[in-house]
């Protein structure tokens, strides 16, 4: 899975799982169109009986300093919600990209009790 | 097998992966892992981007290059004052810190309130890079260098 292309993200549910997918390339530019679409996925999953939000990134090809920034504000507001709004962080990554690898690596380093990591085989 | 790749321009942030890909493209006769490869490539575009962003006079100069296993690659621009401090200060972090993912995550912490970016941690700790800066009146020199061959 590649795409080489500007950033897209988009968003949708499934009954208590919440889903973010990222395509192409999140550089520095990207950091705001990044920031909107995860408030938007934390504002409805605690508005809402979300359990889980998968981000699946096997199509995001790079990712900035900025646009990891993003995330990594994302897992600390999850981490400091009570327990009962909060809710796990699932990344579905993709092992041909492997600085998803080292940066996931990191954010689990962050916010173990939130986030897991799940590596598309090869 | 050694190669290097040397940049001075003067450059915005959108130039940026555009350097980023091409460091990529012109290792692939000289550096078999991928996972080297994509460290580089990360690393070339964290301290690039770095070197445009403080640059006070809109250029930038970056030298990546890779010889007997050792990866090194040294940016040079002209900075603040307010920002040379700054890069003093991360400096000091970096050699204070037990290791670089300490460090690293140190900086994940301040990220929601701080206005600092994660960059330098990140080439330091996800590139498994030692970073030295030298300062010479308004010109800032940083040189990150590394061991090839771990993939990572």
């Amino acid at each position: 899975m590649g795409n080489h292309g500007p950033l897209t993200a988009s968003t949708s549910r499934d009954g208590e799982t919440m889903h973010l997918t990222c395509l192409g390339s999140a550089e520095s530019g990207a950091m705001t169109q990044l920031a909107q679409a995860i408030d938007g996925v934390h504002a409805e999953a605690i508005g809402s009986a979300t359990r889980e939000v998968i981000a699946d990134i096997r199509g995001l090809e790079f990712a900035s300093s900025s646009c990891l920034k993003v995330f990594v504000t994302w897992l600390q507001r999850v981490k400091e919600l009570e327990a009962p709004q909060r809710y796990r962080v699932v990344f579905r990554s993709n092992p041909r990209h492997s600085w998803q690898r080292r940066s996931l690596s990191a954010l689990a380093a962050f916010a173990g009790n939130v986030v897991a990591i799940e590596a598309e085989s090869e | 097998m050694s190669t290097h790749f040397e940049i001075d321009a003067a450059l915005s942030i959108d130039d940026v992966p555009t350097v980023r890909k091409l460091v990529e493209r012109l290792q692939v006769s000289v550096v078999a892992d991928d996972g080297d490869r994509s460290r580089i490539a990360v690393a070339a575009h964290e301290l690039l981007e770095n070197a445009v962003k403080f640059s006070t006079d809109g250029s930038a100069w970056m030298r990546v290059e890779i010889a007997e296993g050792t990866l090194t690659i040294t940016t040079r621009n002209r900075a603040s004052r307010a920002d040379l401090a700054d890069l003093s200060q991360i400096a000091r972090e970096l050699r204070a810190a037990p290791d670089s993912m300490t460090y690293y995550l140190g900086l994940m912490q301040k990220a929601p309130l701080e206005a600092g970016g994660l960059g330098l941690g990140r080439v330091a700790a996800e590139g498994d890079m030692r970073i030295a800066l030298e300062l010479d009146g308004d010109v800032v020199v940083v040189h990150a260098t590394a061991s090839l061959g771990g993939g990572c």
